[in-house]
């Protein structure tokens, strides 16, 4: 099923993802809504799920991201000026996340220490990657078990693909502070694949 | 250990985590390959992440593509303000008369303006259709006067219900609701046909939908229901929300979460009457023949990049392995027009593809072209031939 997908132009697996989202931007600005849909599909899913780590909801998550996209296509003729339109949709994103769930009263909802990540599992299909599944689950649970902050560092930069630069700006940290993160988790991955060895 | 190695580990996670988010300098790539080198039993781990790192995200790109579809229906306006040539057979309200209309109307209809004057146009043709002198010749009920929407084959409309659920009408259908009781304790309609739903969210005022053979209960979502009297099927798919169906004669309720489908077999005369009130089901006027009901997801179609069931809400006419017979049906519907095959064998022929939603003519030129076949028109007849 998977591989069905990747076959197709349309989602673009194999471009420069920089390159193209700046493609995908100037077609939007456009009035391109295939171009626009594009972007949805693609961004959708990575927004959706750091949302949610703060909304804990998943209705209020989709209703944000919603909100990203639709402000994307009302500005569509000046979105063209965005030096980095990923950056934009995550900070986006996060502000229109923090603007519902300070209307809701919600206690700390800015505190990225109280965030609840759920991490993808490491290995879609561990058999092409030669691991056991017993191994994909450990380091699943190695992911899991990661400290708050630490783990939504780690899906930002992982999974949406997001520097380290912007991974800071977005939470305002400094960017040694994200680097710091990143190195705490991938000593953490490291450890459980590690650990398994020694056990066989 | 010594101390030695400790802090070059902990550089080499560094580093590594540099290389693996796409951070790294060339001299921080090199440092990487000295460890390496000095440390072998570190290139497993590096491997293992090196390949973990390069895995694509495991995205369901059917679920986001359903959710796009939720997107777009929520904010419509924004998406579908540019109302087609008048020519093509369009999405919209209930059209108004255009002989009846004055010069500024039709002004307002013309298709430079209508570019610059979407919003207006909304508006202006809601006003015209009160303002259309000879209600005979509507061929469209509007919603605000009456309890009863039809549509006629070859109309697709949308309606507005009194608590703002949208309703997009398929050709060839027909909601019926009581203007007074709408919205009092409950809100209830009754379909014939075909219709897209995007129910308003009242959990006081729970939602249902009374088909030929099935009953749904809502609570703000957005769904497609298919239930034509003549057709062997009748079927609901969920985009949105949650839905309960009830089928008349089964115990059992189904509960359908977003991108499911329930498909409940027509066979046999399942005709019930229900008193909507006290839900007491009165006099079955025959014996009820098994009901054979199928659960599934919607159809994802990723090369046309929409989901299959709720194809003709954005004006496309799609289908996917199916008989000629019954995509003639649908095309009766859409066009108006009825459609016979001289050679019955032709009935049987799967099909797959996009039509034309122009003209009953570009339909079938695209027909005759993809599958070798002939037709003759005689008014609104058709006879397929090969």
């Amino acid at each position: 099923m998977f591989g069905y997908f990747v076959t197709l132009h349309d989602y673009c697996l194999f471009m420069e993802e920089a390159d193209d989202i700046f493609l995908l931007q100037k077609k939007i600005a456009n009035n391109d809504q295939l171009a626009y849909r594009q972007l949805f599909i693609r961004y959708y899913d990575g927004l959706f799920r750091f949302a949610i780590g703060f909304t804990k909801n998943k209705e209020l998550a989709e209703e944000i991201v919603s909100d990203v996209f639709i402000n994307i296509w009302r500005r569509r003729n000046t979105i063209e000026n965005i030096s980095n339109l990923k950056l934009y949709l995550y900070v986006s994103a996060k502000n229109i996340t923090f603007n519902y769930l300070a209307k809701l009263h919600r206690e700390n909802f800015t505190d990225i220490d109280a965030v609840e990540i759920e991490p993808e599992a490491p290995f879609s299909d561990p058999g092409e990657a030669m691991i056991t599944r017993e191994m994909n689950s450990k380091l699943k649970a190695a992911i899991s078990q990661l400290p708050p902050r630490c783990k939504l560092i780690f899906k930002l930069i992982k999974e949406d693909g997001l520097t380290y630069k912007q991974t800071a700006r977005l939470l305002h940290l400094s960017v040694s502070t994200v680097e710091n993160q990143l190195t705490i988790a991938i000593k953490k991955i490291a450890g459980t694949i590690r650990y398994s060895l020694k056990s066989h | 250990m010594d101390n030695q190695t400790n802090f070059s580990q902990e550089y080499f996670w560094n580093l590594l985590s540099k290389k693996l988010a796409g951070e790294a300098t060339a001299g921080e790539l090199e440092a990487i390959e000295t460890v390496l080198l000095q440390n072998p039993d570190l290139q497993h781990q590096a491997d293992m992440l090196s390949q973990m790192w390069k895995q694509n995200s495991n995205k369901d790109l059917s679920a986001s593509e359903a959710t796009y579809m939720r997107h777009l229906m929520k904010h419509k306006e924004d998406f579908f303000t540019e109302l087609p040539n008048i020519d093509q057979e369009p999405l919209h309200f209930a059209e108004p008369d255009i002989s009846k209309l004055s010069s500024v109307g039709k002004f307002l209809l013309n298709r430079t303006t209508m570019a610059f004057a979407a919003i207006v146009i909304v508006l202006v043709s809601s006003w015209l259709i009160f303002f259309n002198g000879n209600k005979k010749e509507d061929k469209k009920a509007v919603a605000t006067a009456a309890s009863s929407i039809v549509t006629k084959n070859g109309n697709r409309t949308k309606i507005t219900l009194p608590d703002g659920t949208q309703v997009w009408l398929n050709a060839g259908s027909k909601l019926d609701y009581n203007n007074l009781l709408y919205n009092k304790n409950s809100r209830e309609v009754t379909l014939s046909g075909e219709a897209y739903f995007d129910v308003v969210k009242n959990a006081d005022k729970p939602f249902f939908v009374h088909t030929h053979n099935f009953k749904i209960k809502v609570l703000g979502t957005a769904f497609d229901v298919k239930s034509y009297p003549e057709d062997k099927e009748s079927e609901t798919s969920l985009i949105r929300g949650s839905l309960e169906v009830t089928v008349p004669g089964r115990q059992a309720k189904f509960i359908l979460s977003p991108n499911d489908k329930l498909v409940v077999n027509n066979r046999g005369n399942n005709v019930f009457s229900e008193d909507i009130e006290t839900e007491k089901i009165e006099k079955p006027v025959v014996k009820e023949a098994e009901t054979i009901i199928s659960f599934g997801k919607v159809n994802y179609l990723p090369e046309k990049n929409i989901i299959l069931e709720t194809a003709w809400v954005e004006n496309r006419l799609e289908f996917r392995s199916e008989k000629f017979i019954d995509v003639a049906k649908k095309m009766e519907r859409w066009f108006d027009v009825t459609i016979s095959f001289k050679d019955k064998r032709m009935e049987n022929i799967i099909l797959t593809g996009t039509l034309p939603t122009g003209t009953i003519a570009q339909a079938l030129e695209a027909l005759k072209f993809a599958e070798s076949l002939n037709y003759t028109i005689e008014g609104n007849n058709i006879i397929i031939k090969p």
